[in-house]
């Protein structure tokens, strides 16, 4: 397959806003829409270009190829001259005004420069310092619009930076930007899950000793312990509807899997295996749960009804198989492949039963989804240091976040936003 | 597509035999009779013209032996019953297939993953042993297994075949059964035959629990067993065991056998399976032990060697923590890839600890479990657990106090090397006695 070069480095240095991660982008779409992002008027005025996160987004999906604006800058349709825009299906014109108050007002129109006509247009009035964030939801209503799929770039991630015995939570947007530090200790941090609003994360420390799991608003920044029984607390996840979450706990001898509500009350055992089971994963429809288990002698992914019963095994190759997570429509599960000492990101299909390798292995772990299930998140390792990866469901599209300090691991998509 | 078959052959000799049958009473004992093909069954039924002497004053079912006693039009309705019951019959033992069928499927599911998972623990056992150095012994045992298995799947396909014989002896005679059942037309027969159904449904099932109640034991026994060729032993008596309770079962049921026999064969395809994924995993294991062959002798050696000069030592330090070179200096354990149980030649150091904690109860102990860096944290941090929790078990059975021992596990997080190698990964795969708790 031939891949190249979309892009180099991103200059953060350069930028008002500082990303904690850089991403490179490799490869790219079986077909790529040429778009036109035309600057928008009066851009130049603000700290943040929106454009420039526009094309930004669009870049890094794989999806787009953008056309280089011409000398002609219009702003509004009456402005446009669709001769000058012929190697585009779509173009971007737009303006921003910045009001009495300090809130800036975006006004934006998505034009098709084929059929010659306006898609749609949006006007919205946000603070100076929500540009990033204007640019992101741009991005997502050009991506939604022209691939029919919901863009992803509004939504967050979570990850661990280690450095040294420093461990630090941290949530940035999906594009490594924004980063904001939700915990820093000097014990390991692991495991972080987001509840299903986005508005809560779980995680794991050492702080205590031994593994505690506790539950963090994002909101308030107050944070309660989840579960802190004797042995491991550990891997917990969300069930769909936010009314639960699913802990691995070594309680009763062996980890195995509880359900336990998020205030810690009603806890409940699902699995009665006496080998490791860890890593559950809901089903969308919350009716199911992945999780890994050593029952058969090696790790592999099982899947069990949440009211109990029987587990069945999905994976029978390679050597061992961790990590799985459901897609968002539930049809498939990407998981941590591992065969002949590499560890590879791989995602199989319910019905089919085929597992398809996104990677080309290495040391890939804990892959998880985008929420549109377009992309996957993991964390690999370059130069023996820790970063996180990101690569497009079928494979083609791969970009990589590097940290400017210490590793990234633990990474976890967020939700989408309630808007 | 087999019981389909046996279905209609059934069917149609319902309908053959029930316009010339008598009805009978016992159709059980009468088939043990019987014992021989459809037509000598017949003929030589016992008692049959007694029933038929009984039932014809009741009904006039028989019309070869009574038609000058009965009407046309009666003859005609109860050919007509008879066909029905016929009918009803061969509906019956369908359900009843098909339930034997869902009970077959199950059994050799439970049995193919049950043989898997003999095979990998056995391939994991045979791991450790590689790390022992002792590979050609493992080699010589791995190749035994593969021999052993084949030649329990060719044992096992000539007992096969002797009970697909005695389904197929046992099919013909319990045709000749129901086909003398389906005669008789009468309610309470209909009801019998219900009944037996349900019990032959009931006995599926518990045939299915039975198996799969075997099958977890069958897991834990293999888990013990310390070699392939064990497990492939195992495989065979429980392969054995089947044949016979097939064998067994003919003699109750027709359509239960044939679902047997198909049961059988699913199961001698499971344990093939099983003996070949046992060779090809014991073959793997083989060239991945060979790699590291020398090194592992090596350190093997190094270990039973220091080992024992601490058990030499041991008589004059055995009751202090502090001095150096006595099994009570030594708090690290070690284990084999994806271990969690405390190996055999560190099992004396933890039983010195046990008895310096049984005989110093004021003294606390963390056990502090750690996973190398392959597989994701999660799992790791399972795994930390689990051996720190195996040497704890270690420590209680020696007379350790519950209150004296806190495990915990620090899963991939606290590596004591960080390197991605085999020498850094050996290192964090332990469990530490840490005694500096309050």
């Amino acid at each position: 397959m031939l891949r190249y070069w979309v892009l180099l480095v991103l200059f953060c240095a350069a930028l008002p806003a500082r990303a904690a991660l850089t991403i490179d982008i490799v490869g790219a779409g079986e077909r790529q829409i040429p778009v036109a992002i035309v600057p928008f008027a009066n851009e130049d005025k603000l700290a943040q270009s929106i454009t420039e996160v526009v094309s930004m987004d669009l870049k890094r999906s794989g999806l787009f190829r953008l056309v280089s604006p011409t000398s002609k800058t219009p702003h509004e349709p009456h402005e446009v001259v669709y001769a000058d825009w012929r190697g585009a299906e779509a173009l971007a014109i737009g303006s921003v005004e910045t009001q009495q108050d300090g809130r800036v007002m975006v006004k934006f129109r998505l034009l098709d420069a084929v059929k010659q006509t306006e898609l749609f247009g949006q006007a919205v009035t946000a603070k100076g310092d929500q540009m990033r964030a204007i640019g992101h939801r741009i991005a997502d209503l050009i991506y939604e619009r022209l691939t029919g799929n919901p863009g992803v770039f509004s939504t967050r991630i979570a990850y661990v930076n280690r450095q040294g015995k420093n461990n630090r939570l941290v949530v940035a947007d999906s594009d490594g930007y924004n980063d904001r530090v939700v915990l820093s200790i000097n014990e390991p941090i692991m495991s972080p899950a987001w509840s299903p609003d986005g508005s809560q994360l779980a995680y794991v420390t050492l702080e205590q000793g031994h593994a505690v799991v506790y539950v963090q608003s994002l909101v308030t920044n107050q944070r309660v312990v989840l579960s802190n029984a004797r042995g491991s607390n550990s891997a917990p996840v969300w069930a769909p509807d936010g009314k639960h979450l699913a802990v691995v706990l070594t309680r009763d001898g062996s980890p195995q899997i509880y359900l336990v509500r998020p205030d810690g009350t009603d806890l409940r055992r699902l699995t009665f295996s006496g080998a490791i089971d860890t890593e559950p994963s809901f089903s969308p429809d919350g009716q199911y749960l992945l999780f890994t288990s050593d029952r058969g002698g090696s790790a592999q992914i099982y899947r069990m009804p949440v009211e109990g019963k029987a587990a069945e095994r999905l994976t029978f190759e390679g050597s061992n198989n961790f990590s799985p997570r459901y897609s968002p429509d539930g049809k498939s599960f990407v998981f941590a492949h591992q065969i002949s000492g590499r560890f590879h990101v791989a995602v199989q299909d319910f019905q089919s039963r085929q597992m398809q390798l996104l990677t080309e292995g290495g040391w890939e772990k804990r892959p998880s989804f985008s929420p549109n299930g377009k992309l996957v998140l993991f964390a690999t390792e370059a130069q023996g240091r820790g970063i996180l990866a990101i690569v497009s469901s079928d494979g083609r599209v791969k970009q990589r976040l590097s940290s400017q300090a210490g590793e990234v691991r633990e990474p976890t998509w967020g939700p989408f936003l309630k808007q | 597509m087999k019981n389909i078959a046996i279905g209609v052959l059934l069917a149609s000799l319902l309908v053959a035999c029930a316009s010339d049958e008598p009805p009978v009473g016992d159709l059980k004992k009468r088939g043990r009779a019987a014992g021989v093909p459809v037509s000598a069954a017949v003929d030589s039924a016992p008692g049959a013209s007694v029933a038929v002497d009984t039932l014809s004053g009741q009904n006039g079912v028989s019309q070869t032996s009574q038609s000058t006693r009965a009407s046309d039009q009666e003859a005609a309705a109860a050919k007509a019953a008879i066909e029905e019951a016929a009918l009803a019959a061969a509906r019956a033992v369908e359900v009843q297939n098909a339930e034997l069928e869902a009970a077959r499927v199950a059994a050799a599911k439970a049995a193919a993953e049950e043989a898997a998972l003999a095979a990998a623990r056995a391939a994991e056992v045979q791991n450790a042993e590689l790390e022992a150095a002792r590979v050609a012994a493992a080699k010589a045992a791995a190749e035994e297994a593969a021999l052993a298995a084949a030649r329990a799947a060719e044992v096992h396909s000539a007992e096969l075949e002797a009970a697909r014989v005695a389904a197929a002896k046992a099919a013909a005679e319990e045709a000749a059964l129901a086909a003398a059942r389906a005669a008789e037309v009468h309610s309470a027969e209909l009801e019998a035959a219900k009944a037996a159904a349900a019990q032959a449904a009931a006995d599926a099932a518990a045939a299915r629990e039975a198996a799969s109640a075997a099958a977890a034991r069958e897991a834990a026994n293999a888990a013990k067993v310390a070699a392939e060729l064990e497990a492939a032993k195992a495989a065979a008596a429980q392969a054995a065991a089947e044949a016979s309770a097939a064998r067994e079962a003919a003699n109750v049921s027709a359509a239960r056998e044939v679902a047997n026999a198909a049961k059988v064969a699913a199961e001698l395809e499971a344990v093939k399976a099983s003996a070949a994924q046992a060779a090809a995993e014991a073959s793997a294991a083989r060239e991945a032990a060979n790699v590291s062959a020398a090194q592992n002798a090596a350190k093997a050696n190094a270990a039973r060697d220091a080992a024992k000069a601490a058990i030499a030592r041991e008589v004059v330090a055995e009751d202090s923590l502090g001095i150096p070179g006595s099994l009570l200096a030594k708090r690290s354990i070690y284990y084999p890839i994806d271990m969690d149980a405390v190996p055999e030649q560190d099992k004396r150091t933890v039983q010195a600890h046990a008895k310096y904690l049984a005989e110093h109860p004021n003294r606390l102990v963390r056990l502090e479990g750690h996973a190398d860096e392959r597989g994701s944290s999660e799992y790791n941090l399972a795994l930390g657990q689990r051996r720190a929790d195996g040497v704890k078990k270690v420590l209680l059975v020696g007379g350790a106090k519950e209150g004296q021992i806190e495990s915990v596990s620090y899963g991939e997080e606290k590596p004591m090397s960080t390197a991605h190698n085999e020498a850094a990964w050996s290192q964090n795969r332990r469990t530490d006695l840490n005694y500096n708790v309050k």
